[in-house]
């Protein structure tokens, strides 16, 4: 076996849990029953990565049946590393079409017309969405397989997620996917996360939204108030900020961001010090909220009275935009800070 | 200035009405909750408030208030700035005996002692109560 391979495959035992290997090792089908049985898993990893080292050099896999183990597992668990949602634009009536052949294709033909050493995988999931592992090389190198980068395509939907992705890579895969998807340009929708069915969530709205309605579900409904010999004095002011923050963030299981980072550009303002305020050059700074699970944590902060109702914009684009990174800049004329898009 | 009178309405009988003031929702109902089932031979109501003055339009329904425990988290700022504002909506009947101070995270190292400091002053100037607990 090449050495390439060899260093993905110790890669590949040292880096995945050995609970999920099993797993996955039982449904790459290379290896044989009684193959897979002859390993033992409860051998330190060392010893278990020989033992899959020879039955791979006898079964004669190459690179590219070891990238499968890794599309395998990187789909089973896709909560690894950072996802970025980009949004393809100006899609023309053929687009948006559900036929993963004609899409593998195209994507494939298009990337290797743009870039000479490229490996590219592809595979279709049961729930529509397309995953496709991209090893890059250069002019002259042949693709790395230690730093791919994985695409994750619902046909149908205008969405793409991208995972490790390097900055010189972007414009050709960009490129690749209009032309194979047949739009205008890919647009980068400023939204990241660490767990891609969340983001998966957020930005097709798929999880369960509250409208604003004339009634209001009474606090006893909700079960907060069991006790009769307990009042509230304020019942009707919390009714309105769960209402609130009900129709601001959900309801229910809130997708799970990680971040919100808040990119500031605007003139510095303050009532006593003049002399930071007379400056023309604005003020820079960034305010970050971080937490397990932002849209919980924000949606605590509006009920409970933290956060001033009504909800500031600010806080209720993350939903309603579906967006994690602001950059906020001054308007022209006037002074009302406005939020806009900026290129990550 | 709307304030918060002791006496002006009838007592019930067998039945004791509790006014918890403070920011935290939840220690809020956990306290309640304890209290409530604490007691057997009497009743005890307990009502919840963020902040005095107490919104008018649930005057004609509210009964008679007996105690009044202002709820003090020394880990915020605001809760103690929302306690001070609060005392000035209480009628002066209330301090002979009906107001109580309750504070939490007095343990809490990176509190400033100032807060607990002025809260002291506070509560010696009014002759009140002063309890620290914990919420665990």
């Amino acid at each position: 076996m090449e050495d390439v391979a060899k260093e993905l495959l110790s890669r590949l035992v040292r880096r995945i849990p050995l609970v999920r290997l099993r797993h996955v090792l039982g449904r790459w089908e290379r290896l044989s029953k009684t193959q897979l049985l002859s390993l033992d898993f409860t051998q330190p990893k060392w010893a278990l990565c020989e033992n899959l080292l020879s039955l791979c050099e006898e079964n004669e896999i190459a690179v590219k049946d070891l990238t499968e183990i890794e599309m395998l597992y990187r789909s089973e668990y896709p909560d690894q590393g950072v996802w970025h949602v980009f949004q393809l634009v100006d899609t023309s009536e053929e687009s948006l079409s559900s036929d993963f052949m004609h899409f593998r294709d195209q994507f494939k033909a298009n990337l290797k017309d743009l870039i000479n050493h490229v490996s590219i995988k592809m595979k279709k999931l049961e729930d529509e969405s397309v995953w496709i592992r991209i090893a890059w090389g250069g002019n002259f190198s042949r693709p790395n397989h230690l730093k791919p980068t994985y695409v994750v395509h619902h046909l149908q939907t205008p969405y793409v997620f991208v995972s490790s992705l390097a900055n010189k890579h972007k414009p050709l895969l960009f490129q690749a996917l209009a032309l194979s998807a047949h739009c205008g340009s890919v647009k980068d929708v400023n939204l990241s996360g660490r767990c891609l069915t969340a983001l998966r969530d957020l930005s097709m709205r798929q999880y369960k939204q509250v409208f604003p309605s004339r009634h209001q579900k009474r606090l006893e409904e909700r079960d907060l108030l069991p006790n009769p010999s307990i009042e509230n004095e304020h019942i009707k002011l919390a009714e309105y900020k769960q209402q609130v923050a009900s129709e601001v963030f959900g309801d229910g299981v809130l997708p799970k961001l990680e971040t919100a980072v808040y990119k500031l550009e605007t003139k510095y303002r303050e009532h006593g010090s003049e002399n930071l305020a007379r400056r023309d050059e604005p003020f820079r700074g960034v305010v970050k909220f971080s937490s397990s699970n932002l849209l919980e944590s924000l949606k605590y902060c509006v009920s409970s009275g933290m956060a001033s109702t009504p909800v500031t914009p600010l806080l209720s684009s993350i939903t309603h935009k579906g967006r994690n990174y602001f950059v906020i800049k001054d308007k022209q004329h006037g002074s009302v800070p406005n939020t806009s898009a900026s290129k990550f | 200035m709307s304030l918060l009178r002791p006496f002006s309405k009838l007592p019930e009988l067998n039945m004791a009405n509790v006014l918890l003031v403070g920011n935290d929702d939840t220690f809020q109902h956990v306290l309640a909750d304890a209290i409530v089932k604490q007691e057997n031979n009497v009743n005890v109501n307990v009502r919840l408030a963020r902040t005095l003055p107490l919104p008018a339009e649930n005057e004609d329904s509210r009964p008679r208030i007996d105690l009044v425990v202002l709820i003090v988290n020394l880990r915020s700022e605001l809760s103690l700035s929302s306690t001070e504002t609060s005392l000035k909506h209480l009628d002066t009947g209330f301090f002979l005996g009906k107001v109580c101070f309750l504070v939490t995270g007095a343990r809490c190292t990176s509190v400033p002692h100032e807060r607990l400091a002025s809260l002291r002053k506070i509560a010696v100037s009014l002759h009140c109560p002063l309890l620290f607990t914990e919420d665990q």
